[in-house]
């Protein structure tokens, strides 16, 4: 059986097998990684693979100025990289440039004059150059990073066998090509780019891009002014600011200045070549189409946003090569672990009777007492199981004292912040109630949590176009897809509540229909606070997979218990109060 | 660290047996560098696994190497002189930071992608020599 590892637990190998290799892992950091190596197989591998390489590299007096001359077909990609397409246009030029002018020697002399233009910050003076002249002038740079890939929502590539990985480069000359998602990105330069598909971006360096198709927002700090996106008619430079830019399938632009200023001007029509300003304050919109001066929105999923930028500490920790910040994804068994001195027990209770149980409780037992299972992933940096003096009840249900706790996001962290997350032991493939306990503190009207049903698990995935159920916005909510919804005003910002919920099907084929009964009667369950309904035809026939679920704009502070999630066929059972043995 | 040993090389004996040897040094240099340390304890399992995964990369070093040189040929300027100042010129990834302004954990990144993605194009390398 392979491995499963979290993106961020790799990310951490990584990072220990870096500090390794450069030899300087503090005592404490060297017992880690051997608990790693001990871990997965996977990782065993990787070591030897970058030892091994290491020593070849060092030893094997490899001359490293000497570059292929041949047409090779074959190019090494560097890892990680996704297999968005290597767009020549610009650097193909440059390789032929290089060789055909006989500069072998020469540039492996001025390798190292090279190696600091082409990777380290570019100045402005990379500004001075429009992209038509660097078409037209052969340059001996090569492809270097031009951004990282901070986050993603949805995103769906266009190549399909293409990957997206956090913290991942993209170079000059590559494309960025979404079919559908949003992704978030950090320029090298400093400036934070969000792309929201169908879209097709053009990286051509640290301080240009060329918007081909989409939608894009750019935030571009002081440091970076002169960022400039190009479209295939216009070329647009910051000068400090947010704004965003939009380009149909007939390549027609439209700009719009959220923030301070950008000039425009036309890359193919020489008497519109003098640039034109615009301005928050004043004129903020360009557009090349006749009366369209709508809005240029990116929002993110379950955000109030109009337009969803990445954060400055995220752009941050990308230029620093700390992207993605360790995140310590654990299996639950670890977090109950992490409790360190249990309380005493608390007084046992008969067990609960229903096909899926979790009270977070390490005292837990199964119905042959062979010890609870709990298979969960946690979130380990932002989501831990904790003992609450006052255990979470409604009515005369209750929890025991043991909860999942999970926090708001962390605004350097990634925007989708799945906390706690399952693969059911079967998929549910017939109608079905679940309920739970729980409590939000810190309530803010931009808040966000769920419980989400859904058939897919990982890093990247909303589960927004799956059923939920949870808060948002200020308002209880249930859904079956995102803007799908029913709703109910919260009150307060220290919210308890016990919600039970029921999935069904219409026509006995898909999960067409979501209820929701917020604090009911437990005795008398009367009709629903919050349905809705989908056509018979849409939906999901099965679900797998379960989770939690905090939004983007919650804060770091805010704290979200859950407790006594039960899942069954029958709604007593889902509603069943615990009783002494 | 003991797998830095090219002052060591003999170049009258063959390839093979000194990248064994050094090979076998490393995994002894992992073994001693944790062994002695006495809240990490090391299981036989994975000394031995890291010996046979590293045995088997060895048994066709030197057309790994003859690979080697040819990926890192494919390689763009400015990722060869990366390679170039680690290897070659000894240069620190702090000092290599320096250099290129940049962080030092950003400079040991793509270093470690650099010797994967060499890595993987040495392994489709001798996948298309060993085929018909």
């Amino acid at each position: 059986m392979s491995d499963y590892i979290p993106t961020e637990l790799r990310r951490e190998f990584e990072q220990l097998l870096c500090s390794y290799l450069n030899g300087n892992l503090s005592e404490a950091d060297d017992a880690r990684l051997t608990q790693l190596l001990e871990s997965s197989s996977e990782f065993r591998q990787t070591y030897v693979d970058q030892v091994l390489s290491d020593t070849l590299l060092e030893w094997s007096q490899i001359d490293y100025s000497a570059h292929s001359t041949t047409q090779e077909t074959e190019q090494v990609e560097v890892a990680t990289s996704p297999k968005a397409t290597s767009q020549s246009l610009v650097a193909s030029k440059r390789r032929l440039t290089i060789w055909q002018g006989g500069g072998l020697i020469l540039a492996g002399l001025a390798a190292m004059v090279l190696i600091v233009i082409s990777l380290g910050p570019s100045g402005p003076n990379d500004q001075a150059h429009d992209l038509a002249d660097e078409r037209a002038i052969p340059s001996s740079k090569q492809p270097t990073i031009a951004a990282i890939l901070i986050d993603s929502e949805d995103a769906v590539l266009s190549d399909a066998s293409g990957r997206l990985e956090y913290g991942m480069p993209l170079h000059a000359g590559e494309r960025l090509s979404l079919d559908s998602g949003l992704v978030r990105l950090a320029f090298e330069c400093g400036s934070g780019v969000t792309l929201q598909g169908p879209a097709q971006l053009e990286f051509h360096s640290a301080w240009k891009a060329v918007l081909h198709r989409g939608k894009l927002a750019a935030v571009v700090p002081e440091e970076a002014r002169g960022f400039t996106i190009y479209t295939p008619d216009m070329k647009i430079v910051d000068l400090g600011t947010k704004f965003g830019a939009e380009v149909d399938a007939n390549g027609q632009a439209s700009i719009q200045v959220y923030e301070g200023e950008v000039t425009v001007e036309s890359r193919t029509t020489p008497e519109l070549k003098e640039p034109m300003l615009l301005s928050s304050k004043a004129k903020a919109h360009y557009t090349q189409l006749p009366n369209d001066m709508t809005d240029i929105s990116l929002v993110s999923v379950d955000s109030n946003d109009r337009v969803s930028l990445p954060s400055l500490e995220q752009i941050h920790l990308a230029r620093s090569g700390q992207y993605p910040p360790a995140m310590h994804t654990m299996p639950l068994s670890e977090a109950l672990m992490r409790l360190g001195t249990r309380p005493t027990a608390t007084k046992p209770t008969a067990p609960l009777k229903a096909w899926l149980i979790e009270d977070f409780s390490p005292f837990r037992e199964d119905e042959n007492d062979k010890g609870a299972v709990h298979p969960w992933i946690v979130d380990g940096k932002f989501a831990r199981v904790a003992h609450l003096d006052e255990p979470l009840q409604w009515q005369g249900i209750s929890g025991d004292p043991y909860v999942i706790e999970m926090d708001g996001r962390d605004p350097a962290f990634p925007s989708l912040c799945n906390r706690l997350e399952t693969r059911l032991p079967k998929p549910l493939d017939q109608d079905f109630w679940f309920s739970f306990l729980g409590r939000y503190q810190g309530l803010d009207p931009d808040d966000f949590f769920a419980l989400w049903f859904d058939n897919y698990l990982g890093t990247g995935i909303s589960h927004s176009t799956r059923p939920n159920a949870g808060i948002r916005f200020g308002q209880y909510f249930a859904r079956l897809k995102i803007d799908h919804q029913d709703n109910r005003p919260v009150t307060g910002n220290d919210v308890r509540f016990f919600l039970v919920g029921r999935l069904s099907k219409s026509n006995k084929n898909k999960f067409n229909q979501i209820e929701l009964w917020i604090d009911p009667d437990v005795n008398s369950l009367g009709p629903p606070d919050l349905q809705f309904e989908l056509p018979a035809n849409e939906g999901d026939k099965s679900l797998s997979t379960l989770g939690f679920r905090m939004g983007k704009d919650t804060e770091p502070t805010d704290k979200l218990w859950i407790d006594r999630l039960l899942i069954d066929f029958d709604q007593r059972n889902v509603l069943q109060a615990p009783s002494t043995r | 660290m003991l797998w830095r040993k090219r002052n060591e090389y003999d170049p009258d004996r063959p390839f093979a047996n000194w990248a064994c040897r050094i090979a076998h040094f490393q995994a002894l240099s992992f073994l001693q560098s944790r062994g002695r340390k006495p809240h990490i304890s090391l299981s036989e399992e994975l000394i031995e696994d890291l010996a046979n995964r590293a045995t088997q990369q060895l048994e066709q070093v030197d057309e790994r190497v003859e690979q080697l040189r040819r990926c890192v040929a494919k390689l763009p300027t400015n990722q060869r002189t990366i390679l170039q100042s680690r290897y070659q010129h000894n240069v620190s990834v702090i000092e290599l930071a320096k250099q290129l302004e940049r962080q030092p954990q950003a400079v040991a990144m793509t270093l470690y992608r650099l010797r994967k993605s060499l890595k993987e194009c040495v392994e489709r390398a001798l996948q298309v020599e060993v085929q018909p």
